[in-house]
């Protein structure tokens, strides 16, 4: 088995963001700053980044006691903190070649930031209004109940008040060209094509209209392949902010269109990711085949609907739903205390050991215990030989593959199901023994839970199923099956002691898994639901690609990075006299915090801006997690 | 109880998954994803042996007919007691699919009793539109007289006929079952035929001619 960095066991920090190369496109953002940064780093002079040395090691501390005033005197360290403000602009630019959108964005830089002046925007304002003091003490108590934040916040408190801050955050990213509906329109796209230049899939777009795409994509890859002798690999148009990546892989082309700010290397991450699942159905030695002496040959007379079903999915999941997954190439881990996963896995690994007669060594090369929840998964338990493991791409590709197997089986019903792992080997096939071990039911409180048993044996299924329900009667009897199949620990924002945070996402790097809060949002519609999640993803990218150059690395090992977005539109509001509510400026600040152990992405509530506060609320989360790391990442896993 | 392995072959979306959910769940999805790799099930049947109810076991395969699939076939129908060839009266390629796995089953599976049902699914779409009918019930019955299948059109949605394919099933496996034992007369309750654990049922009367004699 191959190992490398993404692998779920192994403990590097290189990500393959790092292993694609392209070409160094336009950044998103001009940065003026005031105070000279400890080091800059001046891309296409564009993005201005305050990077912490390594060495610096009071920063990376997160488990001193951060409560402690003493933060304040460490924090001058960063002084040289700039702010990438961005300005929201309203206003399409007009369009000069069919292509050419422009983006809703027109970042300017701005210095926001003063250390003598530390003011609680939220609290402050409070204190002019009519009510007694307790009236008032009580109110403030009711809004900080529905909030977010915790109340403990050291502004907050010291004026015997707990902070109150909408617990909505604005959407900075509206596209007013998506709201169009041609295919020109949407601010992403995906294309597959065959070397031919026959359609594939795409994710917008009638056949009609992506026709003369196809044509194109093709003229152009087959223009750099003639004359410069190499595969395309980027074209940035700097003005209208358009990126298109392409990734040739014959006989398969595939461009992703981008207009969102997104690097070249995330999204030939994100094609790989598309093509990757076609191997994973097809494999890549049949590819060949079917391609043989037959380069016409129309792929979609091959592939079935559930391709282009999974296609779509993963197109949405990469576009519009905070899926990090993908994006961070990590698993989510299934909340457990540590003595429970400890126990499951003490059991597991002494039934392997002692039930070889029924499946004897070799025979099983995988396993995994999963939580299945709103088309997501998170891993509860993993069954490895000791030093393997399987790369987290093709974990996703089999979710997506058993995603939609689920919607209507009923839980007596065991799957055996071929598929590739293209990481593991893209010429050959696995096969997965899938059995529900509990199905979700509100009235009990259970959830979802799946077993995958993965065997590199064709005929290895009444093995699989005979060791699987030997296993589940196993945890069953020693009273362990229950934390599998109940969701107990889950957590909310507001159990984490960390200030004026809306969402944040924690990434272990060396366990290649990520935690992150329940989103808090109930009864909404899907669409409502869509737009909070991609709203989140969207904060999220553009925190990442404001740390990393266009080949996907991180300017430094250790980075800390605010992003600020701010509304400096000019008010129409002469336009408005009429307007009876206002709705609150868009004050947005996020965090990036990378270093070899991990990597942090904060979103603050609307309006904070104070660099102490969010930084000091960042510490409280890493200290968080590296306290229950046991509880939220599965670290060893049952291995034999 | 007897234990009968069972194999539904037949092109993609002919309704093969809705055929075994009907009889296993009693129930039909409008909207069903396309089976990957195979599904396994099992379900029961009783029958009537004279006065005697017989439980008979059904496992199940529901095989993907999506074409990337066809090599694990035989993997499917190796071990099989009986085989639910599945087409759509709506397709008529579907007919000539399911005439290939015919052929195949006859040609690789050594098995003489094996039982292989011929199934025509979605009787209900001609119900008010006769028109959507382009497999003529005729064509398909004398075909599968011509060769010694099983043969019924059904519907998975509105269940007619699902209930009755098993029945039969099961009964005829049963009656071959019978006689296998009862010319090898010796040890009749734990012959085992390939992989399946056969226990036939001890008769709970005094009557000694109630049980294969
Ligand atoms: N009207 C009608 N529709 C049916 C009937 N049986 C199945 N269908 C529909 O036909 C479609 C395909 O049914 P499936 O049961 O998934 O077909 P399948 O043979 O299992 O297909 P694969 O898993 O791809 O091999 C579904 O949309 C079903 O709702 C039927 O008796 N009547
Ligand atoms: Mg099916």
């Amino acid at each position: 088995m191959r190992v490398n960095d993404q692998y779920l066991d192994t403990a590097s920090n290189k990500s393959i963001r790092s292993t694609v190369q392209s070409l160094r496109g336009q950044s998103a953002f001009n940065v003026r700053s005031r105070a000279q940064p400890s080091l800059s780093i001046n891309l296409d002079n564009t993005i201005v980044q305050t990077i912490i040395p390594p060495a610096n090691t009071l920063l990376n501390d997160a488990s001193e006691d951060y409560d402690s005033v003493h933060d304040f005197p460490r924090l001058r360290s960063v002084q040289s903190i700039s702010s990438i403000v961005s300005r929201r602009n309203t206003r399409p630019s007009t369009t000069t070649d069919q292509l050419s959108v422009n983006t809703s964005f027109d970042p300017i830089i701005e210095q926001t930031y003063s250390y003598d002046n530390i003011q609680d925007p939220s609290t402050g304002k409070l204190q002019d209004t009519a009510f007694g003091r307790e009236v008032r003490k009580n109110l403030i108590d009711r809004l900080a109940q529905s909030i977010y934040s915790f109340p403990t916040s050291a502004v907050g408190d010291s004026h015997g008040m707990k902070p109150v801050v909408s617990n909505e955050i604005p959407d900075v990213f509206i596209d007013v060209e998506s709201q169009k509906s041609n295919l020109k329109s949407h601010d992403k796209n995906f294309f597959i094509l065959t070397s031919a230049g026959k359609p594939i899939f795409s994710m917008f777009g009638k056949d009609k209209e992506i026709i003369p795409f196809m044509g194109i994509i093709n003229t152009v890859v087959s223009y750099f392949q003639v004359n410069e002798s190499t595969n395309i690999r980027t074209i940035n148009l700097k003005r209208t902010k358009q990126v298109f990546a392409f990734t040739v892989k014959a006989p398969i082309i595939l461009m992703a269109y981008s207009r969102r700010g997104e690097t070249t290397n995330e999204l030939m991450q994100q094609l790989d990711l598309l093509y990757s699942y076609l191997i994973s159905s097809i494999n890549e030695r049949q590819l060949k085949r079917l391609f043989h002496n037959r380069s016409n040959f129309d792929l979609r007379n091959y592939l079935e609907v559930t391709d282009f079903d999974n296609l779509r999915q993963i197109c949405s999941l990469l576009s519009d739903k905070l899926y990090p997954d993908f994006t961070l190439n990590a698993l989510q881990c299934f909340v457990m205390r540590k003595t429970e996963r400890g126990r499951i896995h003490e059991t597991i690994h002494s039934l392997l050991i002692n039930d070889s007669k029924t499946i004897p060594r070799g025979t099983l090369l995988y396993g995994l215990i999963l939580s299945h929840k709103q088309n997501k998964f998170k891993l509860c338990s993993v069954i490895r030989p000791k030093g393997h493991s399987l790369h987290t791409i093709d974990l996703q590709l089999l979710f997506c593959l058993i995603t939609h197997q689920f919607e209507n089986r009923d839980g007596d019903q065991e799957l055996w199901l071929p598929i590739c792992f293209p990481k593991f080997n893209s010429n050959g096939f696995l096969y997965s023994y899938i059995k529900y071990l509990s199905r979700a039911d509100i009235d009990t409180g259970t959830e979802d839970t799946v077993l995958v048993l993965i065997s590199a044996q064709k005929d290895a299924f009444y093995k699989m199923k005979t060791f699987g329900s030997n296993l589940w009667d196993k945890l069953q009897k020693e009273k362990l099956g229950q934390y599998l199949i109940r969701d107990r620990l889950k957590f909310r924002i507001s159990d984490i002691q960390a200030p004026y945070i809306h969402h944040f996402i924690y990434k272990a790097k060396k366990y290649v898994q990520y935690v992150m809060p329940e989103l808090e949002i109930h009864n909404s519609s899907p669409q409502k639901l869509r737009n909070y999640e991609c709203k989140l993803k969207r904060y999220c990218e553009h925190l990442y690609s404001s740390v990393v150059d266009d080949n996907g690395v991180p300017i430094n090992k250790t980075i800390l990075n605010y992003l600020h977005w701010k509304d400096t539109s000019v008010n129409d509001d002469d336009d408005n006299n009429e307007q009876e509510f206002v709705e609150e400026k868009i004050d947005m600040m996020g965090l990036i915090w990378i270093t070899p152990q991990y990597e942090l992405y904060l979103i603050c509530n609307n309006g904070i801006d104070n660099k102490d506060i969010i930084l000091r609320s960042a510490k409280r989360i890493i200290h968080w997690c590296k306290k229950n790391e046991p509880r939220l990442f599965i670290q060893e896993g049952a291995t034999f | 109880m007897l234990q009968f392995k069972l194999v539904l072959l037949g092109d993609s979306s002919v309704g093969k998954s809705s055929i075994v959910n009907r009889f296993v769940k009693d129930s039909f999805d409008e909207f069903r994803e396309s089976t990957i790799g195979a599904a396994f099930l099992s379900q029961t049947v009783t029958i009537k042996d004279d006065d005697q109810d017989v439980t008979v076991k059904f496992e199940i395969w529901d095989t993907a007919g999506q074409e990337r699939y066809k090599s694990l076939a035989p993997m499917y129908y190796r071990n099989s007691n009986a085989a639910l060839v599945v087409y759509d009266i709506t397709q008529a390629d579907s007919l000539e699919k399911a005439q290939s796995w015919v052929h195949e089953l006859k040609n690789k599976v050594d098995d003489n009793n094996l039982v292989i049902y011929l199934v025509g699914n979605k009787v209900d779409l001609t119900k008010d539109d006769e028109e959507k009918r382009v497999v003529d019930r005729d064509v398909a019955e004398k075909y599968a007289q011509e060769n010694g299948l099983l043969f019924n059109e059904v519907s998975a949605k509105t269940g007619e006929g699902i209930q009755q394919i098993f029945q039969t099933i099961g009964e005829n496996l049963y009656e071959v079952r019978k006689k296998e034992n009862t010319t090898n007369n010796s040890n009749m309750a734990n012959r085992a035929h390939g992989q399946v654990d056969i226990q036939l049922p001890r008769p709970s009367t005094n009557d000694s001619t109630s049980c294969c004699s």
